[in-house]
Order: C-alpha cells, then structure tokens, then sequence
C-alpha cells in the first residue's frame, strides 16, 4: 500500500544534513505498507539489532545491548497486526516504546549536540512548507508537519501502525539535523525506516523483548 | 466517540491552564503545545489537516486536534473528513 509523496524532498535544503535528510524522507515516501516481501526474517531481526546497538552506543542505560533481546518474527495480517498493536493503544499501557524511549533518545541527542526543533523552525521560510518539517507559529508554538503518506482505504491497523512509525521518520530527520551533516552511521532511526522499506515492523514489548512482524505471503 | 487516555489527559492538562475560559485559538494552542509537553517526553503537535479553512492542530497517532470553529476552539477527530467531539475551550 503507497501513497503519492506529499512533496518532493530535493526542492529542500537541510544544510549539513540534506542528501542524508533527503534519502530518508525517499525511502519513507517509497514504502510499500504492509505489503508481503521475500526477504529472510534474518535481515529484519538483523535491522532491528542494529538499531538497538546504536540506541545502546548513545545510551546504555536505557537501551540494552544488541545481545540481551528476546526477538523474534511473527506473520498475519491486519488483524494479527491489530493485536500486536492492542496493547499500545489501551488505556492501560505503562510503557511506549516510541513515546517513550525512542522520543527520549531523539531528544538527549538533539540537546547533546546543540540543537533544537524551534531554533531550526525559525531558520525556515514563511509560510511554512510541509518538506520544512515543522514550523513555529506566531505564538511561539512548534508544529510538525511531518510526511504522513494518506493512504487511501487503509484499514484501522495499517493507519495506526504507520502513524506510529512516522515518529521514526521525523527522529531519523531530526538526528541527522543535530548532527548537521549526512554521515547517518550512528542514526538509530535509520534502520528501523530500512525495515520499514523491506516490510518489516516491529513492536517494542518490553524494553527486552520485540516482535518483528511482516505481511503474510 | 472515544478519547484515548493519554488525548484524555493531554486535553484536561490543557483545559486546565485555560481555567475553563473561553480563549482565541493562539491560547488554546500554546495550551495543547504545553499540555503536550507535560505529557510526553519531546512530545510533538501536528498540523492535520484544516476545515473551514482552519489549521486542524493536534495529535497524529489518534487524530484528535483541536481547531477555531464556529462555536469556538473544537475538538475534532480528523479521520477522513474532520468529525466534530466536543468543545475545547
């Protein structure tokens, strides 16, 4: 399932940052959502590895290492991806990953380098275009535009799941700003839109345990 | 039709800086942004979409903004077409 890109990322500048800022905001754009891929279940757990281990290299404390995860790969459709995605969406949950840990993580690395979303929002031209990313209204609010991709006749599942890996995108965009330049090798957010692109999805159920899911075949 | 928790939350947080007084739609907005902020660690607004012509501000995971209606500031669900929830402030 793919949706027409919202803008064209080459018609943005992104100083330092913009042939890396450019090729993720591509790849996000080319994903094909859910669709049934032929690739090894080793080349999922492998992305999500790597993610952990750059997650872990920036912090320790709150990300294990690469080695201590309990991972492991689960096909369906939507409604078993409905069900993987219950707990995240109950009233009940104590722990978002994405919301969590991940907005954590994206956040220390931006205040460690320096930067942030609103100094780089009044850095962009008015009125706001939505390849800006976000941009800061007269009242000194921030908002994000982001990419969602509009997917027409997508069912409750899919639209929540990529609502929800859309974060990554923006934290994938938003290191590669910090950074201020296109060296995306300790970008934990890169190979998770990777797998993303290679229809992989996965769900953090603990800060131990994770379940790759992919479309059934 | 139903909040989520968390949207629950974000809005009584914001409600709350307002002290139940009806605002412009700048207010209501820094209101959110904060409440926001509150609630979830780099926690982040999105522009949804609009109706009538207005910005639709809010949440991209549920889809819950808020947006300067014709009774006021609205809490809106965007799914397709913006259904209106409740009044905001």
């Amino acid at each position: 399932m793919m949706a027409p890109p919202p803008f064209d990322p080459g018609e943005y500048d992104y100083g330092g940052a913009t042939l890396s800022v450019r090729q993720i905001l591509r790849a996000w754009m080319e994903i094909d959502w859910l669709a049934p891929n032929a690739h090894d279940d080793a080349a999922g757990l492998d992305l999500f590895r790597a993610h952990q281990a750059r997650a872990h290299a920036f912090d320790p404390e709150r990300f294990v290492a690469p080695e201590a995860l309990a991972l492991r790969v689960e096909r369906g459709g939507t409604a078993e991806l409905a069900a993987l995605c219950a707990p995240l969406r109950g009233d009940d949950s104590r722990r978002d990953w994405k919301l969590g840990e991940l907005k954590r993580l994206s956040r220390d690395h931006a205040r460690a380098r320096g930067w942030s979303p609103e100094a780089y929002a009044q850095t962009r031209p008015w009125p706001p275009r939505p390849g800006d990313l976000c941009f800061v209204m007269p009242n000194g609010a921030l908002i994000w535009t982001g990419a969602y991709p509009k997917l027409a006749g997508a069912d409750d599942a899919t639209i929540f799941y990529v609502n929800y890996a859309h974060g990554d995108l923006l934290d994938a965009c938003q290191w590669q700003l910090a950074r201020g330049d296109d060296d995306t090798s300790t970008n934990p957010f890169v190979p998770l839109l990777d797998g993303y692109v290679r229809g992989f999805y996965p769900v953090s159920l603990d800060p131990t345990t994770a379940v790759i899911f992919r479309a059934r075949g | 039709m139903r909040i989520s928790a968390r949207d629950r939350l974000v809005i009584e947080r914001a409600r709350a800086k307002l002290a139940g007084a009806r605002v412009d739609f700048a207010l209501a907005v820094r209101a959110l942004r904060e409440a926001v902020e509150e609630t979830i660690d780099d926690g982040r607004v999105f522009l949804l979409g609009s109706a009538g012509g207005e910005p639709i501000l809010g949440s991209l995971i549920s889809g819950v903004g808020i947006v300067d209606g014709a009774r006021g500031v609205e809490l809106v669900r965007v799914a397709g077409a913006p259904i209106a929830l409740e009044r905001f402030a």
